[in-house]
């Protein structure tokens, strides 16, 4: 495969990452800022916001960066092994920044009549069994980078047949 | 294909496989939460008929002989998942107008924490109504009854002469503890009661 079709492919793939990691979950959270469900205004503060969309696009980025590097690269090589790994890694602290950012507890105000309260939906525990999931894939991609630097000779060879 | 990636092909299945999965359960149990918390009959607290007693010397300082009540309540698991880890914590402050013989001579109402304490109840399985009470023993109240005031600080022109208010807190989990849920009322007024 030539190296303009490996940018092109780079390329594609850093714009669906941009998408799913920066666009999709800004546009979520501002949409959710004003959003009242059944009545029940959400406590979400315009504080809350900006640091949830700061971390969110400051971790997109260097997600988006290294999936260019990840899918630009050959098949079964070293480079895409060893970027595919830092890419599942810092998608790892991607996750984890909705759980700092206080993403994950999503809290409804109550106003009924005389009486007030609060309604609060926590998803810590659904993003600690990503993370779970996502250590097998970290488990995967090392076995990745030990896998195409040990074949180094073989893949070269097969690669060079095609 | 090299034997390596074989294997490398089973693993990448089963990641999709558990993420798929987890992603299944996730969705199914936020709309289960949606489906719960969207009808207000799911979940009820009776306070109109919540049974009150309380029973004292009013002398100074107050005896308390005997203090209990029972709140029924439902919970409707209207969700594909057994609802789990049920947790009803519950506050009652007691209200009265306090008559001030020490200070600037203004008399005030005050308000008084009598009780918190908090409950645990069996899972609920999905699509199953529990009907429950929650009970508060004597023993239950605790210190908190070092908090009633004295005989002769309550103002007992006023009718009633105390009320009692309530916060419930109800924690549980949901969809196999994926999704943790908690419900907060503040300041129902649950009873109120006269020294005569």
């Amino acid at each position: 495969m030539g190296p303009t079709i490996n940018i092109v492919k780079g390329t594609i793939f850093t714009i669906i990452y941009v998408c799913f990691t920066i666009i999709i979950p800004v546009v979520t959270f501002s949409l959710l800022r004003g959003y009242v469900v059944e009545g029940l205004p959400l406590d979400f503060t315009q504080e809350d916001l900006n640091n949830i969309i700061f971390w969110v696009t400051a971790l997109g980025l260097v997600i988006s960066g290294c999936a260019f590097f990840t899918h630009s690269s050959p098949k079964q090589s070293i480079r895409r092994g060893s970027f595919a790994l830092i890419q599942v890694l810092v998608n790892c602290l991607y996750l984890w920044s909705y759980k700092f950012s206080g993403a994950t507890e999503i809290i409804f105000d109550l106003d009924i009549g005389d009486n007030s309260g609060f309604l609060s939906l926590n998803l810590q525990q659904m993003v600690l069994v990503y993370l779970g999931i996502y250590f097998l894939t970290i488990v995967l991609k090392v076995y990745d980078v030990i896998d195409f630097t040990i074949n180094r000779e073989k893949i070269r060879y097969d690669r060079m047949k095609e | 294909m090299r034997p390596s990636r074989v294997f490398r092909w089973i693993i990448r299945i089963l990641i999709l496989v558990l993420t798929l999965s987890v992603t299944a359960v996730s969705f199914l149990g936020g709309f289960s939460a949606i489906m719960i918390l969207s009808n207000p009959d799911n979940i009820g607290f009776d306070t109109d008929n919540i049974e009150f007693n309380f029973d004292a010397n009013w002398t100074t300082p107050i005896e308390i002989n005997n203090i209990n009540f029972t709140l029924p309540f439902n919970f409707t698991n209207a969700g594909y998942f057994d609802l789990e880890d049920l947790k009803v914590s519950f506050q009652i402050g007691l209200l009265y107008w306090h008559v001030n013989l020490t200070g600037d001579g203004l008399n005030k109402t005050n308000f008084v924490k009598i009780y918190d304490n908090s409950t645990s109840f069996p899972t609920i399985k999905k699509g199953k109504t529990y009907y429950g009470n929650y009970t508060g023993t004597k023993s239950d109240f605790g210190n908190f009854l070092g908090n009633f005031p004295d005989y002769d600080e309550i103002d007992v022109i006023k009718d009633p002469d105390f009320e009692l208010y309530a916060n419930f807190t109800l924690s549980l989990t949901y969809s196999l503890g994926l999704h943790s849920i908690r419900l907060g009322i503040y300041n129902i007024s649950i009873y109120e009661f006269s020294v005569t």
